[in-house]
């Protein structure tokens, strides 16, 4: 397999945009990633296009990719549509890393994009419950009940308080803040966290993830050709880890959740361990996730989460850096586009790219963890990718 | 709720998840599967063991009607057809299932409502069709209720 690095990344603000279409955003995206990479467009191959509710929301099924990328100025090159939940975007990411590693093509762009804003918020509720199995849907599952079910297990298990899982959210509100693209951008308290409305028990409504509006792009090339096109330096794609529910079939406790899993296929494949990673961004739909999701990468030991927090070790001043973009709750999950967008916060921190949120411990390999749809007691989708410079 | 005059009853997954009420069973059971060879209990019921992964091996075996609350949420935001507050839980059946319903005949608290309690099937509406029909579908009630309702 040939070595692929990530040349370019774009995105836009992350938010409510009513009165942006999807092409709108794409072409934001798409051409931010473009200028970032400085390639000439007609050099991309091949793209891979992510997007889940543009049929339910937006009447546009089957052709999104090829929609969006029309009016990009993209047309004649192969376009694979991608649908996988909220892993949707690092899935697409994966295909082009593929197509390039395989020596098919040199140069290629991933594509994640999704409007979920509608004049009726639990319609659009109600439109993602069905990214679990439509029998749940009908019997009145919402993602932020699944959610729930784990942590307040873990709550139980470990005596961890509503309090500990406000410190995800009062960190993650910080870094949003020193977020431009971040749809939320006001840092919180524990005393506002706890406080703010209940949404689903033991989750209130700051520990939450919004819908939103928003599109993101990577340009991906093969590494012995990079060099023709950017000076910037080149971020590597080492691994990329991809698995799917029910990897723990239901009432199988003992068995590890699909998050440790497709990370330690992506370790193995990048030859690195937990101890080797410097920055993540980790898919905390509900915050309060977040401190599982460190104990599941093998940041840290069972039931330790918390301590990370305490330490402040996950803070853009830690040691370890967690979701210094501001992570989901505070960035906005925009499903299809969030992985990519993931993936463009560890580019920017691995190049020192970051700004006011650039992590202080100069990092040179990040890690991507992304999930989403829900099967069984866990994700139905999860992908791991990790990133070295 | 709809008022449609005259509006049916459609039995969620065709009815294939439950036996309703009546002979020979007067009361209602979920209806599962069992792997003859490893022993695994799916439900909702399987044609394929995940386990062993071959085929014809999985046979209908009736549920337990009482199980035991995992873990549970309790939702303050409605769905189109689901009016807030309500409790979601996954239960646990002894025969190996944990299922996912909505636990009612109970305050939608945390008060009230704790992991370990014992709950009962009912068999009740659970959503409504494109068409305003009914879905009659599964939920479960705390047992330790049951004596009040009956």
């Amino acid at each position: 397999m040939r070595e692929v690095a990530i040349i370019g990344v774009g995105m836009t603000p992350f938010g409510k945009f009513l009165n942006r279409s999807l092409e709108d955003l794409s072409r934001e995206a798409v051409w931010n990633a473009i200028e970032d990479a400085n390639i000439p467009a007609k050099n991309i191959q091949v793209a891979h296009v992510a997007n889940s509710y543009a049929g339910s929301i937006a009447g546009q099924e089957s052709i999104q990719g090829q929609v969006m990328l029309q009016d990009c100025g993209f047309h004649g090159i192969p376009i694979v549509n991608i649908e996988n939940a909220c892993a949707g975007g690092t899935t697409a990411l994966r295909g082009i890393w593929l197509e390039i590693s395989s020596g098919l093509y040199d140069v290629g762009l991933a594509l994640g994009v999704e409007k979920l804003y509608t004049p009726s918020t639990s319609k659009s509720i109600s439109i993602l419950a069905g990214s679990s199995m439509r029998l749940y849907n009908m019997l009145g599952f919402q993602f932020t009940a699944a959610y729930a079910f784990f942590l307040r297990k873990y709550m139980g298990k470990y005596g961890v308080t509503k309090e500990d899982f406000a410190k995800v959210v009062v960190k993650n509100s910080y870094n949003g803040s020193l977020n431009p693209l971040a749809q939320h951008r006001i840092p919180l308290t524990i005393d506002e966290v706890v406080n703010s409305r209940m949404v689903c028990a033991p989750l209130t409504l700051y520990m939450c993830s919004s819908i939103a509006d928003g599109a993101a792009a990577a340009i991906l090339c093969s590494k012995d050709v990079a060099r023709r096109y950017t000076s910037k330096p080149l971020i590597e794609i080492a691994g990329c880890g991809l698995k799917s529910g029910l990897m723990r079939l239901p009432g199988q406790d003992e068995v590890p959740f699909i998050a440790a899993l497709t990370a330690n296929e992506a370790y193995q494949q990048a030859g690195v361990g937990p101890e080797d990673i410097d920055v993540a961004e980790v898919h905390d739909a509900m915050a309060p996730a977040e401190m599982l999701y460190y104990e599941e990468l093998g940041f840290c030991g069972e039931g330790e989460g918390r301590f990370m927090l305490d330490q402040k070790r996950t803070w853009i001043t830690g040691d370890k850096p967690v979701n210094p973009s501001g992570g989901l709750a505070a960035k906005g999950h925009p499903v299809s586009a969030t992985g990519l967008a993931q993936v463009a916060e560890i580019v920017w921190q691995l190049r020192g790219e970051a700004g006011k949120r650039q992590v202080t411990n100069n990092p040179k390999v990040g890690l991507i963890e992304n999930a989403g749809g829900w099967l069984g007691e866990d994700n139905a989708a999860c992908s791991v990718t990790i990133l070295k410079k | 709720m709809s008022d449609k005059p005259n509006k049916k009853q459609i039995l969620l997954m065709d009815g294939a998840l439950f036996h309703l009420p009546g002979p020979p069973d007067k009361e209602p059971y979920l209806v599962g599967s069992k792997c003859s060879i490893c022993g695994y209990v799916a439900f909702p019921k399987k044609e394929i063991c995940p386990i062993c992964l071959k085929r014809n091996t999985m046979q209908e075996i009736p549920l337990s009607r009482v199980g035991k609350i995992n873990t549970f949420a309790i939702s303050h935001m409605g769905t189109l057809h689901h009016q807030a507050p309500y409790v979601q839980a996954y239960v646990d059946l002894p025969e190996g299932p944990r299922v996912f319903s909505m636990i009612i005949d109970t305050e939608p608290t945390e008060e009230a409502v704790k992991i370990g309690m014992e709950v009962e099937l009912v068999i009740d509406k659970v959503s409504e069709d494109e068409e305003g029909n009914d879905v009659i579908g599964y939920k479960f009630r705390l047992l330790r209720n049951r004596g009040a309702l009956l």
